[in-house]
């Protein structure tokens, strides 16, 4: 069967005409031989019986007259006979009167039938003369000559069948030719088009048969598949471009346009392996924004978005090829350099990012100024893990933000304590509120003309138990980072305004309390009712509260900025701008806030009066807070020299060690009393 | 006449030659089966009344064994064995044997006969009755016989050429 279904279509046609038309022939021979046979036989059996009627007939004379010589005469003509095997005759007594062949047969036994129906024949006759029998006669003829001729015969039919089966296969493969060449075709058509996957082929078949129709079908499945495939053909197309676009949402920055986090630690990984596999070196350099937080505050989401595209766009300016620019998360930048030779060629990159970072902003018709935070760390001079390269360059990058903004740092593992110690600070931080570690410390505000003491400057501190006196310039800036700046602000105001309120009750006193806002803390909404408030609550004249802002605070030339001053100025609390000089301050912001005081930087001080450029500056920031109408304060005086000279040139209060530092609200209370310690003479 | 003169002289040699009695016996029951074989293979012109008469003259030991036959229908006829002495008879027989014995009576036989339809079988060799229609010989111990035929034709008999193919003369 298997052998069957392998074979070709033509085969099996053949093999189904030709087995049954053998087969059939082969019955008709078979049928005509037996039918031969049988027909022979009756014959045989038909003459055999007239040769015995009529040997009857011959000897009877023979028998009558005993004349046994004329009998075997007639016998011997028997030899032309091929059937008849044996004659006897015998007498009415059963006696054998003669026999063919002549030698007489031994044991010839009249009553045995013929052994075999298709062997031999055996014929049986009564030798009568008149009515009178004489005796018999039975005549043993064989069907040999018969099978001889069947031989023949099958033999020609075998040869006939033969021929016949030729001359079959040959016209059947004429015929089916016709039949199976459609087929064929269809076949090999089929084979093309999977093999070239060419689904614009068409068949043609000039048949109008069942195979035509076949074909049609086939055509039609072929429109089918071709459309099917156009159809899949465009989906694939339309599934790239949403996967590109997937892939773009994925790996890259919608507001930078540069790649994002995710493409870089893949990319990271990729330039570490390949940097391993040939002995090289490369950098991870993390920039970080310095106060864009407060740009974003400030001047609105839209403005940070575009100030962080401004900063992409000059950064991209200074890439080396092969180096990869990401934006790693809010107002973080990384670089991985690869093939770095040295720290040297790192930190003049680094520089040359601060440098452009540093320049202003064009945002929004504003300028706008930011610094930046550089880290670095190498691999695999550092480490040849991801996450600690990762940590390295941040640790480096904080560290080089606590270094003060605009610097770059190249991680060392000593930053690691530092890090470390800012994590336990940040920890000790969060609870010190609760924990009631933080306090005041009170300096007084001397008025040098009256040599009086007119107010205190609120300054917190904070002491923890395992940690001791932690330093302002250390935490603020963590306070500011992590938002506690806010509640730890409220906290100054109201300890500073009921104290102030105290003092009043218990002394009369009515003087200014000078209290730090930064800029976190106003830009929150509410603030200028808040302050209120917590003066109102203290009942604290809004008059004794003097407000102090940085100049970082009032360069950013906001609408709500100043909106908020002018509601703070409206209510009656006086705003001071606290260490003057030091921003990169414009000037027009004098003229745009309602500011009642300047306080000259420390820094201008220290040096006064022999430093030329400070006096220079001292007194030109004197000269303009007066012609300003602004109360011009002077901070860090801690010399009898110092204060002569802010006395000579009508500097209006000041305050420094030289009169008191910082101190607690008891030690101030003796200022109030007019029982101050004492205080170096300035003579 | 002369052929019956023949004819007796014939039969009379015969007991002259030297075969013993019960020889002489089977010889005559074996004449006489060739006797009733001899009409099986004649035709008569008719058979009257049906019957088909056998007659013997003296020779009554043939007739003896001819009387086995009698129940038998040669011819479908009935077959009627009987002896002659009158021979003027003889013209109603269908068959008749001249022994040796009745050589003396066989001019007058075959006188009788001429013309008429009766086949006359002898065993009398002698020439005188060559006008017999079978003449039954004994030849190297063998039975056999010889035919003249134009006597059978000239009596109106038809005999078998089965027999005439038998038969070891035919005049």
């Amino acid at each position: 069967m298997k052998f069957y279904q392998n074979l070709k279509i033509g085969n099996k046609l053949l093999l189904i005409n030709i087995i049954p038309a053998s087969l059939a022939m082969l019955i008709l021979v078979t049928s005509i031989a037996a039918i031969i046979l049988l027909s022979s036989r009756n014959s045989l059996i038909q003459e055999i019986t007239n040769q015995a009627y009529m040997l009857g007939e011959s000897l009877a004379a023979s028998i009558a007259f005993n004349d046994f010589q004329s009998a075997e005469t007639i016998l011997a003509a028997l030899h032309w006979s091929p059937h008849i095997q044996q004659v006897v005759v015998v007498d009415t007594a059963g006696k054998i009167f003669a026999a063919y062949p002549r030698s007489p047969v031994d044991g010839f036994d009249q009553t045995a039938s013929v052994s075999d129906y298709f062997t031999e024949i055996r014929v049986q006759h009564v030798i009568q003369i008149s009515t009178q029998t004489l005796g018999e006669i039975y005549i043993d003829a064989t069907l040999d000559p018969i099978y001889l001729q069947l031989r023949k015969f099958a033999l020609f039919a075998l040869l006939a069948l033969i021929v016949a089966c030729a001359l079959g296969i040959l016209m059947l493969k004429r015929m089916q030719l016709n039949l199976i060449r459609p087929i064929v075709e269809l076949t090999d058509y089929m084979r093309m088009i999977s093999s070239t996957n060419d689904y614009s082929l068409r068949f043609h078949l000039g048949n109008n048969d069942e195979l035509g129709e076949l074909a049609t079908g086939f055509n039609a499945m072929l429109d089918k598949i071709e459309s099917h495939r156009i159809n899949l053909d465009h989906e694939l197309l339309r599934r790239k471009e949403a996967e590109s676009r997937l892939h773009q949402f994925a790996y890259f920055d919608n507001v930078t346009r540069l790649p994002n986090r995710h493409y870089f630690k893949e990319r990271l990984e990729n330039i570490v392996n390949a940097t391993l596999k040939h002995n090289t070196c490369c950098c991870v350099m993390l920039i970080d924004l310095d106060d864009f937080k407060h740009v974003n505050d400030t001047l609105g989401h839209h403005v940070g978005d575009e100030l962080l595209f401004a900063v992409a766009q000059r950064l991209n300016q200074d890439l080396r090829e092969g180096d990869v620019l990401c934006r790693i998360g809010g107002d973080e930048f990384a670089m991985i350099l690869e093939n770095t030779q040295n720290t040297r060629q790192v930190e003049l990159i680094a520089e040359r990012v601060i440098n452009k970072l540093s320049l202003p902003f064009m945002l929004s018709g504003k300028e706008v100024f930011i610094g930046a935070s550089i880290g670095a760390s190498f691999c695999p001079d550092d480490t040849t893990d991801i996450p600690t390269l990762l940590r390295n360059a941040d640790n480096a990058m904080y560290s080089a933000k606590n270094r003060g903004k605009n610097h770059c740092l190249i991680y060392k593992p000593e930053m690691e304590t530092k890090s470390m110690k800012r994590f336990t600070l940040e920890h000790a931080l969060r609870r010190a509120l609760e924990q009631k570690e933080l306090f005041l410390l009170y300096q007084p505000l001397i008025d040098i003309h009256r040599n009086q003491v007119i107010g205190f400057e609120a300054l917190v501190r904070w002491r923890n138990p395992s940690l001791g006196m932690i330093n302002t310039s250390d935490f603020i800036p963590i306070a500011e980072e992590i938002g506690l700046i806010v509640p730890i602000g409220e906290f100054v105001l109201r300890t500073a305004c009921a104290q102030m309120r105290d003092w009043k009750n218990r002394y009369g006193f009515e003087g200014i309390i000078s209290v730090n806002i930064s800029g976190r803390q106003l830009t929150k909404p509410g603030i200028v009712e808040n302050i209120a408030a917590i003066a109102q609550t203290a009942g604290l004249p809004y008059q004794q509260l003097m407000i102090e802002l940085t100049e970082s605070i009032l360069m950013d030339h906001s609408q709500e900025t100043l909106d908020k001053l002018e509601k703070l100025n409206q209510l009656g609390f006086s705003i001071a701008v606290d260490d003057f000089g030091t921003g990169y301050s414009s000037m027009s912001y004098l003229k745009r806030y309602p500011l009642k005081s300047l306080k000259i930087d420390r820094s201008f001080i220290a040096d006064l009066p022999e430093k030329s450029n400070d006096v220079a500056i001292t007194k030109a920031i004197i000269a303009m807070g007066r012609s300003l109408g602004m109360k011009i304060t002077a901070e860090g005086v801690e010399a009898p020299q110092q204060l002569d000279f802010l006395i000579k040139h009508q500097c209006d209060i000041v305050q420094g060690f030289y009169y008191g530092a910082p101190m607690s609200a008891e030690q101030a209370e003796r200022f109030i009393t007019g029982t101050p310690p004492p205080k170096p003479d300035k003579n | 006449m002369r052929r019956f003169i023949l004819l007796s002289v014939f039969l009379f040699g015969l007991p002259a030659t030297a075969s013993a009695q019960d020889k002489a016996f089977s010889e005559y029951a074996m004449k006489a089966a060739f006797l009733y074989n001899f009409t099986l293979f004649t035709e008569w012109p008719e058979l009257p009344n049906n019957t088909l008469r056998i007659c013997t003259l003296r020779a009554d030991q043939i007739r003896g064994e001819l009387a086995a036959y009698t129940d038998k229908r040669p011819h479908n006829a009935t077959l009627v064995i009987e002896k002659i002495t009158d021979i003027r008879k003889i013209r109603r027989c269908q068959a008749v044997f001249i022994s040796e014995d009745d050589i003396q009576s066989a001019p007058e036989i075959f006188q009788a006969t001429r013309d008429m339809p009766v086949l006359v079988v002898t065993e009398v060799t002698d020439f005188s009755i060559k006008d017999a229609m079978i003449v039954i010989k004994i030849e190297n111990r063998r039975m056999i016989f010889e035919i003249n035929l134009t006597a059978a034709k000239q009596a109106g008999l038809h005999l078998s050429s089965k027999l005439l193919v038998l038969a070891k003369k035919i005049y």
